[in-house]
């Protein structure tokens, strides 16, 4: 009786998709309660239905993607009764406690939407631990504890991660390295960091760390854990303030921890450790640091340096004549905030022109801050004689160290420029060893051999006959093809081949017709045969269909003008009955071919396709 | 008609030629008579009539130019070897001449030195003149034309696959030479004009009132921009651009 009612339920439910032919969409996870970092499954199915559904996530902040859409196609075939289902999956995680809602997917299917059931999810609070990431619980002095203190002395969670920070009070440009480190007492077989977390007011780069993360055991408030470093970047404040840097988010998969209860008769430890992989999203607390701005007031010259540096500068040489060029180098090294950072402008002195610097930078990341020099070479070409001042650079920075403004400073150079020595030929600096040997050499006597004029601006590409060459050849190559293919077409085509020669071969018969004029029968016979075959070939009609009325009523059928078919029709009439009854006729031969040719011409006009 | 007329015409130019080029040859041998008495000014004088007459030649423009070095005209005798070395891009004579004629100008560019490998592209490129480059063209057009033919005949038949591979290869060479032909057009094409006064101020704008950006000395090359009335704005080899008036230069 219980079986009849669910058979009865099921029916209910199915009927009405029978009945309207709507196909079975479904959507399903698999769970509906799930823990906040848990990560589950949103699975819709179509079934036999040849459209891959639609799905509409919630823009919640309560989950976020894992991987997905995943596609997948079923067919099978049961007593003979073939169904297919396709699927598409995401798998999601939960990141905030509380209800979820996800609406109906959507399947378009001969342009009609089905749409499939609501799911609801509950997620809920991480049992002890409150590995919630909210930004509002994290400290910004010293590495926050991510779970809280009543629940850590019961449970102290099993995975965590933290972002600390090498200092936390810095000022802006200065630097500061936050390492993420993992903590775990369970086994980490994988994990994946997708992006760098959001910080704004930050410039950031990745240190890159040898190798895999190596585990260390670390007691953290009485317990034990296995810890690693995960990650370590670097962050150069750009403005002061209290800045935040949101937590990073680690992809992990760990040994599951969770019990299965499955028939324990089947468990076997070998596959159950292969097996128990448990895919994990977790989160690091989220930093805030304060950051404050260089003391106020700030030196006129300062270029927003913060480190250590020292400028220098130099010449290639001091001594040059007017017009020779000579290297300016300005080297800025040390450490600090290079990357936005700019070497102070060149002032020149009139008479000295500059050519575009050049730059040259080797900045690298030693011990967690970078390290290295910035040097522009200018080419400077003095214009005048004389003694020429280049003024000293300077550079205005921020100590961190020391905390004070420091000025590093380039001494004042001096240029020797030497006038132009008269007439003579100049030897300087400026030519290369080749242009100094061949000004020690002799101009070329001329030449006496004879001259091939050529008219002036004569260009060979613009004649005609050269664009025409290559134009021929274009066609002759354009025209084979065509030719080729058209002989190929009437080879394959008779009725075209016929309708082509049809006016050739006509001729030729009334030719041979003119030559035996004399014998009246034969050019009654020819002429017959040339009028006959004519409009047999051109329509392409049997051969054996040929007689005088058959053409005829051929020629009626094609609309051909009036006055013109009775033409043939008493041409054809009167050659019979010469042929058939000599005498008959008073027309004479040449008077008759002579019509016969005429008729040949209308009717090729007529009959043009 | 036509027909009777046409080999008549052939013969006229022949004929015309071979008059035009006895008469520029005998201007020629007194020019290089002058050259060779130390007569330069009748010498370059001479030659200035020869290309009046509208024709030109490698050896021609090469005398003229060494002739006005020999009284210091360093502008027009760049100019001049300039003009043979387009002619005649491999005479070693004219290439000498025209890099001698350059070290002796007032002023120099400081341009960065080029790679090796930049340097042989160039002198590759520089390697042929427009005819010789516009006659292989022509042949590889024939190349092309041919094997297609016998291609197009042969297609089908054992062995006929081997005028195809001809025929694409051949047209592959020819739409690269092609290409050199369009450069090389260009190149030739391109304005370049070079200064023949001893001395001229470029400005920023084609006004006499407008700043001076720098001066330039005989012998300077440049390559025509823009153009205005009286005005051209050149372009130097290292990048620096200007007006500058058109009495003080020469286009080559």
């Amino acid at each position: 009786m219980k079986q009849l009612w669910i058979w009865a339920g099921v029916l209910a439910v199915l009927l009405p998709g029978i009945l309207l032919g709507q196909p079975d969409i479904r959507a399903t996870v698999d769970a509906r309660r799930i823990y906040v970092g848990d990560t589950f499954t949103y699975k819709v199915e179509v079934k036999n239905a040849d459209a891959t559904p639609t799905i509409h996530l919630p823009s919640s902040r309560k989950i976020s993607v894992v991987s997905g859409p995943m596609q997948s196609t079923s067919f099978s075939i049961i007593n003979g009764v073939q169904s297919s289902t396709r699927s598409v999956s995401y798998t999601l995680v939960a990141l905030e406690s509380g209800q979820l809602t996800i609406p109906p997917s959507e399947v378009v299917i001969k342009n009609k939407r089905y749409q499939s059931n609501r799911v609801e999810l509950e997620i809920l609070p991480q049992p002890g631990s409150g590995s919630t990431p909210d930004p509002g619980s994290s400290r910004n002095d010293r590495p926050v504890q991510q779970a809280t203190p009543q629940s850590q002395s019961k449970s102290a969670p099993e995975l965590m991660m933290r972002a600390e920070p090498n200092r936390t009070h810095i000022v802006v440009g200065e630097p500061v390295t936050i390492t993420y480190k993992l903590y775990t007492q369970v086994r980490v077989y994988n994990y994946g960091i997708d992006k760098l977390p959001d910080a704004v007011g930050f410039w950031s780069e990745e240190i890159p760390l040898s190798g895999q993360p190596q585990l260390k055991a670390e007691i953290v408030n009485g317990v034990n854990y296995q810890s690693a470093v995960l990650k370590k970047v670097v962050y150069y404040p750009t403005r002061p303030g209290e800045l935040t840097i949101e937590p990073l988010r680690v992809n992990l998969e760990i040994q599951s921890t969770r019990r299965r209860s499955r028939n324990s008769f089947f468990s076997d430890p070998f596959f159950d450790d292969v097996f128990t992989h448990e895919k994990k999203v977790l989160f690091s607390n989220a930093l805030k640091l304060s950051v404050s701005d260089v003391p106020r007031p700030t030196p006129a010259n300062y270029s927003g340096a913060v480190g250590k540096f020292r400028l220098t500068a130099r010449l290639d040489t001091n001594s040059v004549q007017v017009n020779d060029a000579v290297g300016l180098h300005v080297t800025l090294e040390g450490t600090g905030n290079f990357k936005t950072l700019n070497l102070p402008e060149l002032t020149l002195p009139d008479g000295i022109d500059m050519f575009k610097p050049e730059k040259e930078e080797s900045i690298k990341l030693v011990n967690e801050t970078y390290q290295g020099y910035k040097r522009m070479t200018y080419l400077l070409v003095p214009r005048m004689a004389g003694e020429m001042e280049i003024p000293a650079f300077t550079l205005e920075f921020y100590d961190s160290d020391a905390k004070r403004y420091r000025t590093t400073q380039t001494k004042p150079l001096t240029l020797h420029v030497k006038p132009l020595s008269g007439e003579q030929p100049l030897i300087t600096s400026g030519f290369s060893r080749e242009e100094v040997a061949l000004m020690n050499e002799d101009l070329r006597f001329i030449k006496l051999q004879g001259a091939n004029f050529v008219p002036i601006g004569y260009r060979l590409p613009l004649q005609w006959w050269y664009g025409t060459i290559l134009f021929l050849g274009l066609v002759a190559m354009i025209g084979v093809v065509l030719y080729t293919r058209r002989q190929e077409q009437i080879g394959s085509d008779q009725a075209l081949g016929r309708r082509l020669k049809a006016y050739n071969r006509a001729q030729a018969l009334v030719k041979k017709a003119r030559k035996v004029v004399t014998d009246e029968k034969q050019v009654y016979a020819l002429l017959s045969q040339a009028v006959v075959s004519y409009i047999g070939d051109r329509l392409n009609l049997p051969e054996k269909a040929l007689d005088t009325e058959a053409l005829i009523f051929e020629l009626t059928r094609r609309k051909v003008n009036e006055n013109l078919v009775n033409d043939v029709r008493a041409l054809l009439i009167r050659l019979d009955m010469g042929r058939f009854a000599p005498g008959a006729d008073a027309a004479e031969p040449p008077a008759l071919i002579q019509n016969a040719r005429q008729i040949i011409t209308q009717l090729s006009r007529e009959l043009k396709d | 008609m036509l027909r009777k007329i046409y080999p008549l015409f052939a013969v006229a130019i022949l004929l015309n030629a071979i008059v035009i080029g006895a008469d520029l040859q005998r201007l020629m041998d007194d020019a290089d008579a002058a050259y060779t008495s130390g007569n330069f000014p009748k010498a370059v004088s001479l030659y200035s009539q020869i290309l009046k007459s509208g024709y030109t030649s490698a050896v021609l423009e090469y005398n003229l130019g060494s002739a006005y070095f020999k009284i210091d005209s360093i502008g027009a005798a760049i100019l001049h070897l300039e003009r043979a070395r387009r002619l005649a891009p491999r005479d070693e004579d004219i290439l000498f001449n025209l890099e001698y004629a350059k070290v002796h100008r007032k002023d120099e560019l400081a341009l960065p030195g080029k790679s090796a490998l930049v340097n042989m592209f160039e002198s590759l490129r520089n390697y042929f003149t427009l005819n010789e480059l516009s006659w292989t063209l022509l042949f590889l057009w024939l190349v092309v034309v041919s094997t297609f033919m016998v291609y197009w005949f042969r297609r089908g038949i054992r062995g006929g696959k081997v005028w195809l591979y001809l025929f694409l290869t051949s047209s592959l060479v020819f739409i690269l030479s092609a290409g050199w032909v369009a450069d090389r057009y260009r190149l030739d094409s391109r304005e370049q004009i070079i200064v023949m006064v001893d001395e001229v101020q470029v400005h920023s704008a084609p006004v006499e009132t407008s700043k001076v950006l720098f001066i330039l000395r005989e012998g300077m090359e440049g390559t025509v921009r823009e153009r205005t009335e009286g005005w051209y704005e050149i372009k130097l080899a290292d990048g620096k651009t200007g007006w500058i008036p058109t009495h003080a230069i020469a286009s080559i």
